[in-house]
């Protein structure tokens, strides 16, 4: 029995049940990131060494578009409450 | 199955069940940055080859940056609210 797939299998388990159970967006981010590890854990167990590299230097740009997309959500949020009088095309 | 491994391993749950039951979010991102820690050095012990110490380093350099981002996002909603 390895360590590291055992490691990376429960990982993935506790990701994957932390994003259904959490209600803020910054946590599911941050399981969703947890996630992430475990499966590039799993993938070097199986000495994929080539699509290991390509993952992780493909997941912080997925880390940073979620990121970006509720910074604007944020945002967009914000204005609405501060011109919702002001403006009636932004309010309902 | 070295006694090295085992201790990183035992490390690296430890962490896991942490980030699961923590409330803060702030702590959150500490015990995610020692599990990237932990799950690089796990990766370059469990490929005996040079092509796992370049992986374990990609993924030492990334998994940092992508912790670095959450980090940079709390502060700047705690700065827009």
């Amino acid at each position: 029995m390895e360590i590291l797939p055992l490691v990376s299998g429960i990982c993935c388990l506790l990701g994957g049940i932390g994003v259904i159970l959490h209600t803020n967006p910054i946590n599911k981010i941050i399981m969703f990131a947890l996630l992430e590890i475990g499966m590039i854990g799993l993938i070097v167990s199986s000495y994929y060494l080539d699509i290991a590299i390509i993952s992780s230097l493909c997941e912080p740009i997925c880390t940073i578009i979620l990121l970006l997309g509720y910074l604007k959500y944020v945002t967009t949020i914000k204005k609405k409450k501060k011109y919702g009088r002001n403006l009636p095309v932004l309010s309902k | 199955m070295d006694i090295v491994e085992i201790i990183i391993g035992f490390i690296a749950l430890l962490m896991t069940v942490r980030i699961f039951l923590t409330r803060s979010r702030a702590r959150k991102l500490l015990y995610l940055c020692c599990l990237s820690f932990c799950i690089s050095a796990l990766i370059a012990l469990y490929v005996d080859s040079p092509m796992g110490g370049i992986v374990a380093i990609i993924y030492f350099i990334c998994s940092t940056l992508s912790s670095n981002a959450i980090a940079y996002t709390i502060e700047q909603t705690k700065h827009i609210e």
